[in-house]
């Protein structure tokens, strides 16, 4: 019982720590974009690109769990019975 | 092929009837079930990203003149604010689905509850924009970018609409307790559907209101 509050915590707890992650990235987009007029961003394509692709990646991972489609481990609940 | 496919289902001895294909029967195990709607699912998903990367790829082509990228004349504190929202409501939408995991059904409806309550943000926040860019919409501003602006925040605001239907269904199914820890597919399902949606809008935030420098006025 302890063990899968533990979890549960764990769980919660990455997820907090996502949508951090998330809004610093979007904070630096937001950034880089509206300063435009400066030079060193006046070609944004590419920085802003890459950000979005970084934030992408991390909700497909993380939130998503494209990593486990296919693990056993996961197939814990049943498909059925809905 | 089917052969193949059929092994590991003898081998585990629980063969379930499931659909009629060619007048045979497919037997599919309980255990690949919940595998085969994640792959069809993401299939969908994958169709989908074809839909919105066709639509990046013609903001990025015809979303410049010559001295290179434009962007509409949109709010930047509104763009901020509506990215935000819809990040913290696919934070919530994954908390939801962790609590049901841990059959913790309050933090599952409310969260799943807020996380609607979010998406109705988003979208009077689109709303809002399209009749901020409406008074100022004419040859003017340009008709491209303006008319691009609509076409990528209305398609990605409709599929907004259906994934707020799809979580309202899943809290109402939440209050009725159809969902427990070992059978949630349905919140699987909406989430992995929320969370997409999400994703194209990080993309659509940068292509729209990051990325180049405000439209000149057209002469």
């Amino acid at each position: 019982m302890e063990h899968q509050r533990k979890g549960k915590n764990a769980e919660y707890l990455q997820g907090i720590i996502v949508l951090v992650v998330l809004a610093v990235f979007t904070a630096i987009e937001y950034a880089i974009g509206t300063a435009d007029e400066l030079p060193l961003f006046s070609s944004a394509f590419i920085p802003l690109t890459l950000i979005a692709l970084i934030k992408a990646g991390v909700i497909v991972n993380y939130y998503m769990h494209i990593s486990h489609m296919w693990n056993p481990e996961e197939e814990e609940h049943e498909a059925h019975g809905e | 092929m089917s052969t193949t496919a059929l092994e590991p289902i003898a081998h585990h001895g629980s063969v379930v009837e499931h659909e009629e294909h060619h007048g045979g029967l497919i037997p599919i195990a309980p255990e690949r079930q919940l595998q085969f709607n994640r792959l069809g699912m993401w299939l969908f998903i994958i169709s989908e990203t074809f839909l919105f990367a066709g639509i990046l790829i013609m903001r990025i082509v015809l979303g410049r003149d010559t001295e290179g990228f434009v962007r509409p004349e949109l709010s930047q504190g509104l763009g901020l604010l509506i990215t935000s929202i819809l990040l913290a409501s696919s934070f919530f939408v994954n908390r939801g689905e962790v609590a049901i995991k841990h059959n913790d059904r309050f933090n599952f409806n409310l969260s799943i509850f807020l996380a609607l309550v979010l998406g109705l943000v988003f979208v009077v926040g689109v709303a809002y924009e399209w009749n901020e860019v409406h008074k100022d919409f004419g040859p003017a501003t340009g008709p491209v970018i303006n008319g691009m602006f609509y076409f990528m925040t209305g398609i990605h605001a409709l599929h907004v609409i259906t994934g707020i239907i799809f979580l309202l269904v899943v809290f109402l199914n939440g209050i009725r307790g159809k969902y427990s820890a070992k059978s949630h597919w349905g919140v699987e399902s909406a989430a992995l559907y929320w969370h997409f949606v999400d994703v194209v809008w990080v993309f659509f935030y940068v292509a729209l209101y990051l990325i180049g420098t405000v439209a000149e006025p057209m002469k």
